[in-house]
């Protein structure tokens, strides 16, 4: 079991973002989480990820339980998370922003710097589609918002994660790159078994890779199905368009 | 045992004033103004000029806030507005800006203490003990600070945007608050109440070039640990304040000299969000 | 080292003419300049730490002169309780880099834990060398309150070897700092620095090694003011103080921060133009100093070594450094999901790149 949060609960003073959230995940399953904005997806991520952030509830990652750890101690059970807007290291060049992100698997020299950067395979593959492999010693301040996407991707996928979350990747995304992205996490998900764990807008994306559709309101899960139950069902079209089942076009 | 009441409740005043200044600053613009020390020091020379002209006290006080007023606008427009992004650098220019104030004063006014002849002298007849008069008026000047800030902040246009700018600057800006007028008018009262706060002081000790630096580390302090709010800052100031007052007096004036740093560092450290509501 | 062979050797050569002229020097330059040049390296070593918690690590820290003034007065204290001798000197010694260390050690848990900001890191280290000169105050004569200690015996050398000894001091620091600095730890620090929570979440402990970096930056200082007091055989309050530790910062800002080499640009001058100049004109120097910290954060935030390179490198974007090659992980021997990941890799032969 990648992922299991069971009766996970968040409030801000009196303000509930999130109430009595559950559900599992397993490898090799891509599972997108959906909702109107506000109803709490990044914070679900959030408690996933930082063992201090929630109120109440469990949370266990690669099957092992996250307690109040801080995110760091998390990431080393094979969590990794990349962020909404490109996170990375603006000084640095492309490489070294790699090699920090390998710094779990190979401490830094202190007095030399190597010229070797060892990558796990879904790593490299991503470098080299969105053309990264050719600019290795570029400082990343000078990239196109997208390629620092995919930078924070690569470095993420260095970390060779079991369990990935991904809040909104496509944002600013080119239909082009969208589709390419589509194809790097389906391949994570057949050939590398990763669990993937993805908050998305753009529901065209979610209903192409996804295996399962999670719909978030107001903090609850409102419908955790297969893409095609979700698709398809009354209540999430109610939730999105905000007129009752009842009155919606048949 | 009253005594040190009211001295704890008097510094509290004392350091509230001094500090809604820096607070404002900080509530409405996220950065720490070093330069606060320079500005409360150009208030207490402020009302040095005032008192050698023979000046009424109710005309130096408004004198030192607009003095400091000017000098905060000024600085704002020159150095403070390019700043924003950088809040670190912005305390260091600050400070350097501080610097270049402090020096600007012992160039025109010489680096010797002088006085300043405080406006009520004598004491008052206060529950069985005679007590400053001066200080007393602190507690009401405090209040007084207090209150019109309040209602500028709730009662005003200025006062609304303000909020909105706190709270949200990129909403309220897309709402059409102009919040490049709200920082300089922000900076402006927040250097002229720094001003005001140092021309207040200075007949209760002294007038020189680096007066104001001892209040600034425990006026960071506290507007640290209010979080950015005024009733957060007053609760803090009567806290901190009297637990210096009572160091100071039952301990050692030296390290009742450090309670507010000290307490306030590790207030931080166990709650990161101060006393402010979470 | 990033450059590889002519980098080094050009390194190499550069380091061996900086120390060649500090032997030289005091036959050439006249007493004064001598006295306070020695000074100022023991301040640079000082300044040098700044610029790695500072313009490396991005923790804008008021507290170093703390550590520095520790120094100081642990070589004070006891060649003033215990008059001057081989095992006086040790203890100094001892006294300085355990003192220092748990300091240090104690001012970054306060200061770095998960969750904390680099304002409150600055915080916390602005109210270090606070308490530290009120303690010192009220120390009576244990400490010489605010007058400081003075008159003690301290070690016997001439002018020109005191000279060597600090010169060569500071260049053993300062190409330590660069070596470590320009590594992939010196990488790692600038991540630290540009974005921590991306760091924290590639499972790197933040605060373990911004602690264990002001420790290490704790104990040179220290040395450095050890140093300071041995030579000058003075210690005064504010070797500690929060004033001499912006001094510090705008020695490493106007000199330019992250680089070194702009700390110790930055120490020399600014001690050597102090002391030729705060006597005749006092005021206008620390004005000038003030202006030019506005003129440096505003215009020229990389400082004097920054505006320098930039001159030299133009304005590319790409770092003069070797190539580098990708290739895979190697297989791991015991059996976790690595080796179910590992066995489908598809073999990619190493890239390299220009």
């Amino acid at each position: 079991m990648a992922i299991e949060v069971h009766g996970l609960s968040k409030h801000f003073g009196s303000l509930t973002v999130l109430d009595g959230v559950e559900f599992t995940a397993r490898r090799a399953e891509l599972l997108s989480l959906v909702g109107p904005n506000g109803a709490g997806k990044t914070t679900l991520i959030r408690c996933l990820s930082d063992g201090r952030e929630r109120s109440t509830g469990e949370v266990a990652i690669a099957g092992r339980p996250i307690d109040h750890l801080p995110p760091d101690r998390i990431v080393r059970f094979g969590l990794g998370r990349k962020f909404q807007t490109a996170s990375v290291f603006e000084t640095l060049t492309v490489a070294e922003c790699l090699r920090i992100a390998r710094t779990q698997h190979a401490a830094p020299s202190l007095i030399s710097t190597s010229t070797v950067l060892e990558l796990p395979a879904a790593a490299t593959a991503v470098l080299e589609r969105s053309g990264l492999a050719e600019r290795l010693n570029e400082e990343t301040r000078n990239l196109s918002h997208g390629l620092k996407q995919a930078l924070e991707l690569a470095m993420v996928l260095a970390l060779e994660p079991e369990v990935l979350l991904l809040d909104e990747p496509t944002a600013g995304l080119t239909r082009a790159e969208r589709h390419g992205f589509a194809d790097i996490l389906s391949a994570l998900v057949t050939r590398d078994r990763l669990c993937i764990l993805l908050v998305e807008h753009d529901l065209d994306f979610v209903r192409e890779i996804s295996s399962r559709i999670i719909v978030l309101h107001q903090g609850r899960i409102a419908l955790d199905g297969s893409v095609d139950e979700v698709v398809n069902s009354a209540l999430v079209r109610e939730i999105y368009t905000g007129q009752p089942a009842a009155e919606a076009a048949p | 045992m009253l005594t040190v009441v009211l001295d704890a409740v008097t510094t509290a005043a004392l350091l509230f004033i001094i500090s809604s200044g820096l607070l404002i600053v900080f509530g409405v613009m996220k950065i720490i103004n070093f330069a606060h020390a320079a500005f409360l020091t150009v208030g207490g020379y402020a009302a040095l000029v005032g008192a050698q002209l023979g000046l009424p006290w109710v005309l130096v006080l408004p004198l030192a806030f607009i003095a400091g007023g000017i000098c905060g606008a000024l600085s704002e427009a020159i150095i403070v507005r390019r700043l924003y992004q950088r809040p670190l650098d912005a305390i260091l220019a600050t400070w350097g800006l501080g610097i270049v104030i402090g020096q600007l004063i012992t160039l025109a006014f010489g680096r010797e203490v002088q006085f300043v002849q405080a406006p009520i002298t004598g004491t008052v007849a206060f529950a069985g003990l005679d007590y400053s008069a001066y200080r007393l008026v602190m507690v009401a000047a405090a209040v007084i600070v207090a209150v019109v800030f309040t209602g500028l902040l709730s009662g005003t246009r200025l006062g609304l945007s303000t909020r909105a700018v706190i709270m949200n600057e990129m909403l309220a800006q897309g709402l059409g608050v102009n919040s490049a007028r709200v920082r300089l008018a922000t900076f402006a009262v927040g250097s002229g109440l720094a001003a005001l706060s140092g021309a207040l002081i200075t007949p209760l000790s002294s007038v020189d070039p680096n007066m104001g630096l001892p209040w600034l580390i425990s006026a960071f302090m506290l507007v640290m640990v209010s979080g950015g709010s005024l009733l957060a800052l007053a609760v803090s100031c009567l806290v901190l304040g009297g637990c210096q007052v009572i160091v100071s007096t039952f301990v050692n004036p030296i390290l009742g000299g450090l309670t507010i740093a000290i307490l306030a560092a590790v207030v931080l450290r166990v709650r990161p969000k101060g006393f402010a509501r979470a | 080292m990033a450059g590889g062979f002519p980098a080094r050797l050009s390194f190499v050569a550069l380091v061996l003419v900086a120390a060649g002229l500090v032997v030289a020097a005091p036959s050439f330059l006249d007493t004064y300049l001598v006295n306070i040049l020695i000074r100022a390296f023991f301040v640079a070593m000082a300044a040098i730490t700044v610029d790695i918690m500072w313009g490396y690590c991005g923790t804008l820290t008021f507290g170093q002169s703390a550590f520095f003034g520790i120094g100081v007065y642990a070589l004070a204290i006891v060649f003033t309780e215990y008059g001057f001798g081989t095992w006086q000197a040790f203890a100094a010694l001892g006294a300085t880099l355990a003192v220092t260390a748990v300091v240090a050690a104690l001012t970054g848990w306060l200061s770095f834990y998960p969750g904390s900001t680099p304002l409150y890191a600055s915080i916390v280290s602005l109210v270090v060398p606070i308490v530290l000169v009120q303690i010192l105050y009220s120390g009576g004569t244990f400490t010489g309150s605010s007058s400081g200690l003075v008159g003690f015996e301290s070690f016997d050398l001439d002018l020109e070897n005191w000279f060597r000894l600090a010169g060569l001091g500071l260049i053993a620091v300062a190409v330590v700092a660069l070596i470590v600095m320009r590594s992939d730890t010196g990488r790692l620090l600038a991540a630290l620095r540009d974005n921590d929570a991306r760091c924290t979440y590639l499972g790197i402990d933040t605060s373990r090694i911004r602690i264990a970096v002001l420790t290490l930056t704790a104990l040179v200082a220290g040395l450095a003011g050890f140093g300071y007091a041995a030579f000058g055989a003075i210690a005064a309050p504010e070797n500690a103080s929060f004033t001499f530790g912006t001094r510090l910062i705008i020695m490493v800002a106007l000199g330019g921060r992250g680089t070194i080499v702009g700390a110790i640009v930055g120490a020399l001058s600014i001690e050597v133009a102090s002391a030729y100049l705060s006597g005749s004109f006092p005021y206008v120097w620390e004005l000038i100093i003030g202006v030019a910290l506005i003129a440096v954060i505003l215009a020229f935030p990389d400082g004097l070594v920054g505006v320098f390179r930039k001159l030299r490198r133009g304005l590319t974007g790409f770092r003069a450094a070797e190539a580098t090659h990708l290739r895979p992980p190697p297989l791991r021997s015991w059996p976790t999901r690595t080796a179910t990941w590992r066995s489908r890799f598809t073999g990619l032969a190493s890239i390299s790149a220009a």
